[in-house]
């Protein structure tokens, strides 16, 4: 009888590892596709994008989405939302921070685009605005941002940025450009660049806090060059959220600002051709329907990775699953020997239970039912491990790992339907692993087995 | 002993055979007889005792008689039907409805209480057994167990558990009752009880009953005596109770 219990807590052992793996990739693929990467979205762009420079740089007219091909893909079939994004052509830098950091953090770089309000709407505060300030600027003369009054909320908006020594340029008070991030980059922020800076984490309170931050940029003027029309300026752009719809590792302002900056830095066409248009699918099983008309549309879809990252983690599923289900194999196949050896132990129950009126089919359903019993309560006490582990590492994850970027509460995803295949597979591996050793019960003699001698 | 002193006999003539063997051999794997050419008829309501040396052929004769054992020659009825023609189910269906086996070792299932041990044989009905419980506390009290139904086999005596073993051969009110050497792990005045239980239960229920023993007071309450020697049946004697 040992190795038969020894053999069970084998399929226990099986069942358990096989349930913490697939709830571990269950976990994972929440993450990645469902923060990192979603599956349910997909962003389109403009064909060869990658080299839009050189167009420029010809002449031509860089690629981009117009407003037809945008209706288009909102039609498709599949397509919940398509959200355009025009992104910044133009150089732009900028820093902030000073009220929340104690110093400035700059950007020589500013990745920025603009979206239409309702996209990012949702996921801010009611009441904050997220629209052109233009339209509700005072538009009063002013030389420095003292001028405006600090309760205006306004900054004086520079025709072009104050050179030493030169006469202060003329402006105009307004309030400043709203813009909201990400989580991604809040994550990314938290993860990486807060930690090498010794800047404090935005936790919830500090996001709270951050909302409202003041930030300088410099448009036309950045790290890596000027722009090729209008004149470098600095404005204020003020922090009112952070939106999961916002430009990932980037900066996301209303469209309307967007496009009268480019129509300001970059010209009429980056104006009115959009850099992208997120198309939100009813479900992920729409992406190849939908990725096959956006390619019918001449445009092109930027995976981010999203099917190779899948592949993979289907790989590594697969291949810790396989590990876990060789284990439960050698663990059934100890079953049958435990169960061959536990038939021969029980020749006299057997033959009392063929004496009182069981038929050979009453005994064999008898001992594969015993299997399944012995199988769910294995495959029971498995998938009840694999949960205790689960809990024990996102202990130990939450409390001894360092925080990283989309650093998840739980690595675990313990889905019903994955749960009651595995206590099946447990249950079906006891079972198949009795059906010999109950078809040999069956056909044991019943008068030896009751009398294990002769009279 | 090389010849039965009584062939056959007939004590309720005119009547159909509870059991019939003939002509019934049977060999041991090694190929020694372990039933070498038995015939006999065993009338409806007889208490016969089967006796003989160890290796004589006695359980044999009980295991094939009970259709527990089908792998022989010659033809053996039971109740009328002929062994050799039932199937698996048909075999299993006649010692469930008809046969009650007693055995010396009880074959009790350890970890069952008393009342689910005598239930034991209702698991194996076509149908559900009407008033199983109180069935099975009848035949408790019947056997002198009233109030041990939720008792541990382990809990019980020798003798206790062997009256356990009798109230579930008994459950299914069969028309034969086998014992193999009910009382050959039990005290004297154990046995001695056993067999007085034996006794009452067969003038009660005029129930066929085939006793294997190879103890003398077993053979005192039984009505008919057969003796077996290397399988062959070499004694065979109608007898008053108390004769032997």
């Amino acid at each position: 009888m040992r190795t038969f219990w020894v053999a069970a807590l084998g399929i226990a052992a099986g069942v358990a590892t096989l349930t913490f793996f697939l709830a571990l990739a269950s976990g994972m693929r929440a993450v990645v596709f469902g923060k990192i990467l979603p599956l349910d979205q997909v962003e389109v762009i403009p064909p060869e994008s990658s080299v839009g420079s050189v167009f420029s740089m010809l002449g031509a007219r860089p690629p981009g989405i117009d407003e037809a091909q945008a209706q288009a893909l909102r039609r498709a079939d599949g397509v919940r939302l398509a959200l355009p994004r025009l992104r910044l052509a133009f150089p732009t830098s900028g820093r902030g921070g000073r009220a929340m950091f104690g110093r400035d953090v700059g950007a020589g770089e500013i990745p920025a685009d603009g979206v239409d309000p309702s996209m990012v709407r949702a996921d801010l505060r009611a009441g904050t605005a997220f629209d052109d300030p233009s339209a509700r600027a005072s538009h009063r003369a002013c030389a420095t941002d003292a001028d405006c009054g600090v309760a205006s909320g306004e900054y004086c908006d520079l025709v072009a940025l104050p050179q030493s020594g030169q006469p202060r340029p003329a402006g105009e008070c307004s309030p400043p450009i709203p813009a909201v991030v990400s989580p991604y980059l809040v994550e990314v922020f938290n993860g990486a660049i807060a930690p090498a800076h010794g800047l404090p984490r935005l936790g919830e309170m500090l996001l709270r806090q951050a909302e409202g931050l003041i930030l300088e940029w410099d448009l036309g003027r950045a790290g890596l060059g000027a722009a090729r029309q209008g004149t470098p300026r600095r404005v204020h752009a003020k922090l009112v959220g952070v939106s999961p719809r916002a430009m990932d590792l980037g900066v996301t302002i209303p469209m309307s600002v967007a496009r009268r900056l480019n129509r300001e830095y970059a010209g009429e066409d980056a104006a009115t051709r959009y850099s992208s248009v997120v198309v939100y699918l009813r479900d992920p099983s729409w992406m190849t329907e939908v990725a096959a008309r956006v390619r019918a549309e001449g445009l092109e879809v930027r995976t981010r990775g999203a099917e190779q990252m899948g592949l993979l983690a289907t790989a590594v599923t697969v291949i810790l699953s396989l590990a876990s289900v060789v284990t439960v194999l050698v663990a059934a196949l100890n079953i049958a020997h435990g169960f061959a050896a536990m038939i021969s132990e029980r020749q006299g129950e057997l033959g009392l239970l063929r004496a009182l009126g069981a038929t050979r089919r009453d005994v064999r359903w008898l001992l594969v039912l015993e299997a399944a019993a012995i199988g769910a309560g294995a495959a029971s006490l498995g998938v009840g491990l694999a949960r205790l582990g689960g809990w024990a590492c996102d202990l130990v994850a939450r409390t001894r790992l360092p925080d990283f970027p989309f650093k998840p509460d739980t690595w675990f995803v313990f889905g019903w339907r994955s749960v009651l295949g595995v206590l099946l597979f447990g249950v079906a591996a006891c079972v198949l692993a009795a059906l010999r050793p109950a078809w040999r019960a069956a056909k044991i003699d019943p008068a030896a087995a009751l009398s294990g001698g002769v009279g | 002993m090389s010849e039965p002193t009584v062939l056959t006999p007939d004590p309720t003539a005119g009547a159909v055979p509870e059991i019939a063997l003939r002509d019934v051999r049977k060999r041991y794997p090694g190929g020694r007889a372990a039933l070498d050419g038995v015939s006999l008829a065993i009338a409806p309501g007889e208490l016969v005792a089967v006796t003989g040396r160890s290796g004589s052929g006695k359980s044999t004769l009980l295991h094939v008689a009970g259709a527990l054992d089908r792998d022989f020659e010659g033809e053996v009825r039971v109740l009328g039907r002929s062994l050799s023609t039932l199937s698996d189910a048909e075999a299993a269906a006649l010692r469930h409805a008809s046969i009650g086996y007693v055995f010396q070792a009880f074959h009790l299932v350890a970890a069952w209480t008393v009342r689910q041990n005598v239930a034991l044989p209702a698991s194996f009905a076509p149908a559900p057994v009407p008033d199983l419980a109180a069935r099975v506390d009848r035949w408790l009290e019947r056997v002198g167990l009233a109030g041990r139904g939720d008792d541990l086999p382990t809990a019980l005596s020798g003798g206790q558990r062997q009256r356990v073993a009798i109230a579930r051969a008994l459950l299914m009110e069969p028309r034969i009752l086998l014992c193999d050497e009910p009382t050959g792990s039990l005290d004297a005045e154990t046995g001695a009880s056993i067999l007085g239980l034996f006794q009452s239960l067969h003038e009660e229920r005029s129930m066929t009953v085939l006793l294997v023993t190879h103890e003398a007071r077993a053979t005192a309450i039984a009505t008919r005596v057969l003796t077996l020697a290397d399988g062959k049946l070499v004694d065979d004697v109608v007898q008053s109770r108390g004769a032997a």
